[in-house]
């Protein structure tokens, strides 16, 4: 017994120490929660429902059009402990404000598990074994497309050209910006494209844009690209991204950021901030 | 490479129990001091290596100081189902610290609090791509638990430690090092 009483000391100071590394560096960003509505559609291409959170400018105004930004995982929460729709909107106000722009919609799509993130962000089946719902891309772009689009330009007073229109995701949802970047190129002109995971199906993303190159290079475009500094097997490919859209895409606005310190979570949250940022400036 | 890491737990696991047979000094005297050498497999990448080098001297009944070493490196290659990407990936760690231990005769357990210095670095590539390869080097502070297990009555015996990294770039990427290898009693 005075053994086991000797190594609680030690316990005791591995967990402060956790405790104390652990601690949020940043304050917390609260947004008024009357500017966020919340939905759940149910789309007939996955067959699942989605939580929405829209968050709407301070000043909302239905007699102006108003550009929508498009987050994937919308309720998933930061290593700092902010839900992604609460980070987006905050920023967009933030950001609109300091660079004297109108402030955008914000539209923050649920994700519902993991299964239904590879089975939707993903655009063929891959590492069938851990991922075995993966491939469904396609049609979570047709809900896109032909459900949440059509409902959230019905319900607000939005621009419904694609150049109104601006998708973000982390991660495998950076796959999915890359996926609808070439197989659905008329959707959304602007693309914060963060972390991506363009191994997935053997670089599949990559080949579509090689393939999608000649009849897509003369569109408009926005293309924000991020990662951590320390992400192996992602940073290869969000650089070869940021290179392609600044080499091949004549009337593609480009920038790419690499988050010091950061790994492939850590990096998001600062990410966004930055590609929202990029957004406002260049619009 | 699997063949490899079981062949080296098996010898090791039966050298221990030969060990077993015979009395050996107390693994809490304050003369003791040892050398570990585990191996294992890394949990950050399937198929790397992990070599630890575990220097201990006790310093009272109840405490000892440790140095901590470790090496894990996953040499140059695809995965079988990821044809495309290639990465190479080694991790040098140094650290020391401080713990204390229950048991005394043929078992002991530890647990330690430690800090140090790891070198990282890893390179990632993929054909055709304008970049042939990206390389990332850095030199990282780090924090960590270790649990180390001894069994064995004799000069050699079975060691088998875990390392709980407290300070990980991300919670996906925090480093857990399960190895198993051959201390010896000096």
């Amino acid at each position: 017994m005075k053994k086991i009483l000797l190594l609680l000391p030690l316990v005791f100071l591995g967990f402060c120490t956790t405790f104390f590394l652990s601690c949020k560096k940043e304050e917390i960003i609260t947004l008024d929660q009357n500017l966020v509505k919340q939905y759940q559609i149910t789309s007939v291409f996955t067959g699942s429902t989605y939580p929405v959170f829209v968050v709407l400018p301070t000043d909302y105004n239905p007699a102006l059009t108003y550009e929508t930004l498009y987050a994937l995982d919308g309720n998933d929460i930061t290593p700092d402990n902010q839900i992604v729709y609460d980070l987006v909107g905050k920023t967009c106000q933030e950001k609109s404000a300091l660079n004297g722009k109108q402030n955008i919609i914000a539209v923050c799509i649920g994700s519902l598990g993991q299964d239904e993130r590879f089975r939707d962000y993903t655009p063929v089946p891959f590492m069938v074994k851990s991922a075995p719902t993966s491939g469904g891309s396609e049609k979570y772009a047709q809900f896109f497309e032909k459900e949440l689009i059509p409902f959230i330009e019905k319900e607000y007073s939005v621009d419904t050209t694609s150049h109104g229109r601006i998708i973000c995701g982390h991660s495998l949802g950076g796959t999915f910006t890359g996926f609808m970047f070439s197989n659905h190129p008329l959707v959304f002109e602007n693309y914060i494209t963060l972390s991506p995971a363009f191994y997935w199906g053997d670089g599949v993303v990559m080949e579509n844009e090689a393939a999608a190159r000649v009849t897509i290079s003369q569109l408009k475009r926005l293309v924000f690209t991020g990662c951590g500094e320390y992400e192996e097997g992602i940073k290869i490919f969000a650089r070869e991204w940021n290179y392609r859209m600044g080499h091949f895409y004549p009337n593609c606005t480009a920038s790419h950021n690499e988050e010091k310190g950061k790994g492939h979570v850590g990096s998001a949250a600062e990410n966004i901030r930055k590609g929202i940022e990029f957004y406002f400036k260049n619009k | 490479m699997k063949n490899i890491l079981f062949s080296f737990f098996f010898i090791v696991a039966f050298a221990g129990q030969t060990n077993a047979q015979k009395t050996l000094s107390d693994f809490k005297s304050k003369q003791f001091k040892t050398a570990e050498l585990t191996l294992g497999s890394g949990t950050r990448f399937l198929g790397s290596l992990t070599a630890n080098l575990n220097l201990q001297k006790n310093i009272g009944r109840h405490f000892s100081v440790i140095s901590y070493s470790y090496l894990d490196i996953k040499p140059y290659g695809r995965n079988p189902d990821k044809t495309y990407l290639a990465v190479k990936y080694l991790n040098l760690l140094q650290s020391g610290g401080i713990g204390s231990s229950i048991g005394k005769k043929w078992c002991n357990v530890g647990l330690y609090v430690l800090g140090g210095f790891r070198f990282h670095q890893s390179v990632e590539a993929v054909n055709g791509f304008h970049e042939a390869s990206t390389t990332t080097r850095a030199v990282l502070p780090d924090a960590a638990f270790l649990l180390n297990l001894k069994i064995g009555r004799r000069k050699f015996y079975c060691a088998s430690q875990f390392y709980y990294q407290l300070t990980p770039l991300d919670p996906a990427t925090r480093v857990l090092n399960l190895t198993l290898g051959v201390g010896r009693r000096f």
